[in-house]
């Protein structure tokens, strides 16, 4: 009888209580910034990406290193230049707290090796990805690369996505 | 205008014509010879390489060493633990007291000894004849470094901190040496910092296996030395006036 009563109240105890868990769970680790990239699109759909860029950027590596084929729409160099952003110190990176690979994959608690050899920071102006936003001519990419060097943000940088968006890191 | 002067103007108008006609088989061959694309792998059509003329080669001149350094990101010291990619060598004849000053770096070796020990396959010739390093699988033992018979290899000992050129990704504790700037030749420019910057034009980068080529003809009318030919390496890096 006594045994019975106390199941009971420990069950009540674990219903009540489970709420608060949850809270504390959600707000223990602090989602990635995900801040867009140049351009329209990825070289591939957003949602291959988060799961396969690995994949892609280890073949292409060798392909690279081994082969001398250097095709933009899988190389590391072309991913920092769309996706770089200013960083604490106001440099165009990828890396930095809230920049578009340390953010994911500090959330994700997984160690980037790729830039103790590479450099985190684009080659050259920064200047548009020639292989997505093929909507506008070749002068206008560029001109716009170049602003946006200059004033050192985008008004596209600035948009975030929302929890939603990034559902798919999260899983 | 005299009669003269119109057969003058008539005969170098021809001549020119001619000149321009001759050229353009030249022209076309160089065109075929580079014009791989970005997706078509490397092959052994190809066999890069450089002619150094070492009468050329100034004494106390380091401008290829300099444009390596900067094309390269490398830091340009010259300490036992510093990355070098190209070393003025001075030689005095003992005899004659002649001198010669003459610049270092990987000699593209045919069959590599570097290759041979490496134990993880990082060490590789590309079809093209380009010896490299694959960062990726080096572990730096340095038994490459101990194999060269060139001293053209270095041990990168400490973190570059993010200063690398986006071009030429480098890091520590890996092995690295000259790449014939591949970057510039899968970009095909078709040449490297040190030849452009060679004030004397001493360093002449061309393909061995074009005929037609500038290198080729020059190897195939002058007496050219390998270092160390008697080790039969077949190097990609050939010298005159040594």
């Amino acid at each position: 009888m006594l045994a019975s009563w106390l199941k009971t109240v420990a069950l009540a105890a674990l219903v009540a209580l489970s709420p608060l868990a949850t809270a504390a769970g959600s707000a223990g680790v602090p989602e990635p910034v995900i801040q867009k990239g140049k351009g329209d699109q990825c070289v591939e759909d957003t949602e291959y990406m988060r799961k396969n860029h690995m994949k892609v950027l280890k073949q292409h590596r060798d392909k690279t290193v081994h082969e001398g084929i250097r095709t933009k729409q899988y190389s590391l160099k072309n991913c920092i230049e769309c996706h770089a952003t200013p960083n604490e110190k106001g440099e165009l990176s990828v890396l930095g707290k809230d920049n578009f690979c340390q953010s994911c994959h500090t959330y994700a608690a997984v160690k980037v090796d790729c830039f103790q050899c590479h450099s985190s920071k684009p080659a050259g102006n920064g200047a548009m990805h020639p292989i997505v936003s093929t909507r506008s001519g070749p002068g206008e990419k560029t001109a716009a690369g170049m602003r946006h060097h200059l004033s050192g943000k985008s008004p596209s940088l600035n948009s975030t996505l929302s929890v939603k968006d990034i559902a798919g890191v999260i899983k | 205008m005299n009669n003269f002067e119109q057969y003058r103007r008539r005969f170098l108008g021809g001549a020119l014509a001619t000149a321009g006609a001759a050229m353009v088989p030249g022209l076309m061959l160089v065109e075929m010879a580079h014009s791989r694309a970005p997706e078509e792998p490397v092959s052994s059509r190809n066999r890069w390489g450089l002619l150094i003329d070492t009468t050329k080669c100034a004494t106390g001149c380091t401008e290829c060493v300099t444009a390596c350094n900067t094309e390269n990101g490398l830091s340009g010291k010259t300490g036992p633990q510093d990355s070098q990619w190209i070393r003025k060598v001075e030689l005095t004849h003992k005899k004659t007291g002649a001198q010669h000053s003459l610049p270092v770096m990987c000699q593209h070796c045919e069959e590599p000894p570097c290759v041979d020990v490496c134990p993880t396959g990082a060490s590789f010739k590309r079809d093209d004849g380009i010896v490299l390093v694959d960062r990726h699988i080096c572990i730096g033992c340095r038994y490459c470094m101990m194999a060269c018979p060139y001293k053209a290899r270095s041990l990168v000992h400490e973190d570059l901190n993010d200063t690398q050129l986006a071009h030429m990704p480098r890091g520590k504790g890996c092995v690295e040496s000259c790449t014939l700037c591949v970057h510039k030749i899968d970009a095909g420019e078709n040449t490297t910092a040190c030849a452009e910057a060679c004030p004397e034009q001493a360093i002449l980068f061309g393909d061995l296996n074009d005929a037609g080529s500038e290198i080729a003809r020059r190897l195939a009318t002058y007496a050219s030395k390998e270092i160390r030919a008697d080790l039969g390496l077949n190097t990609g890096v050939r010298y005159t006036g040594i």
